[in-house]
């Protein structure tokens, strides 16, 4: 049962059996599913999430707590475990300062995830000669890394690097490039607007 | 889906009833009333943490839809 295919097949009949309100036998399943695949932090979400969902469980709601902390653990990439985390902080435990700490970690992380993706679609688009639905990208992007990385530099020192577009309907947005994502997508820019123009 | 006129005891699953946010007495008023009681002001503690533990378990309840994979 260690197969990707045997897994897909079993996390569908967890999803059915959580769909049609089985809630203890979706746990049996995705325990069964821990055991063969005891480092997937996306099964101790669920089995966190399906110990809440019980009547009469043998679990406790500090065992929930600890299942999502090795989610987090576990999947450092992935926002979805401190997401998680965040709503039974705030929703059970009633503490949310400390689901805001969390899901701060997780919405960051979820940016630079976005931001990668954009990157990718944009440059992708590009070599398919959709200019448009590049720029489209890139302006998210734009939005996406101002605020993951603000200028600390104050207006008058930074003005002359700001990017500035104007929408068909006249208004007026102007971005600075800052943080990790700044030389990829300032080529971007340039292929976009630069090089699309002259084409 | 909860409904306005369900109890709270109907809605709050046992795992989540050991929840400090979990309060007995409120647990025979209906998910209206809760949030009724919840949106005062001064709002009501007890409702507003019954609130969360109802949104929660709704919010748990919809994640098995639409995930086949």
């Amino acid at each position: 049962m260690t197969s990707v295919r045997s897994f897909k097949q079993k996390l569908s009949h967890v999803f059915r059996l959580w769909n049609s309100k089985h809630y203890e036998a979706a746990l049996g399943e995705v325990e069964e599913l821990l055991q063969a695949w005891p480092g997937n932090g996306q099964l101790y979400i669920l089995w966190a999430s399906l110990v809440q969902l019980q009547e009469n469980s043998k679990h406790s709601l500090e065992d929930v707590k600890q299942a999502l902390q090795q989610a987090l653990e576990l999947d450092k990439s992935s926002p979805a475990g401190a997401i998680e985390l965040g709503h039974f902080l705030d929703g059970v435990e009633d503490d949310p300062q400390a689901a805001s700490k969390v899901y701060a970690e997780a919405v960051a992380q979820a940016r630079r995830l976005l931001i990668e993706g954009l990157i990718g679609q944009a440059k992708a688009l590009l070599q398919l000669n959709k200019r448009e639905e590049a720029m489209k990208c890139l302006l998210e992007l734009l939005h996406l890394t101002e605020t993951a990385s603000p200028p600390k530099r104050p207006p008058s020192e930074r003005a002359a690097a700001d990017i500035i577009f104007r929408s068909p309907t006249g208004h007026v947005s102007k971005f600075q490039l800052n943080g990790p994502y700044a030389t990829q997508i300032e080529d971007l820019v340039n292929e976009v607007l630069v090089n699309g123009a002259s084409r | 889906m909860a409904q306005d006129d369900d109890l709270a005891d109907d809605l709050i699953p046992g795992s989540l009833k050991r929840s400090k946010s979990y309060h007995q007495d409120y647990g025979k008023k209906t998910y209206q009333k809760i949030k009724d009681l919840a949106a005062g002001n001064p709002a009501d503690n007890k409702a507003r943490q019954m609130k969360k533990l109802i949104e929660q378990t709704e919010r748990l309840q919809q994640k098995g839809k639409g995930r086949r994979s």
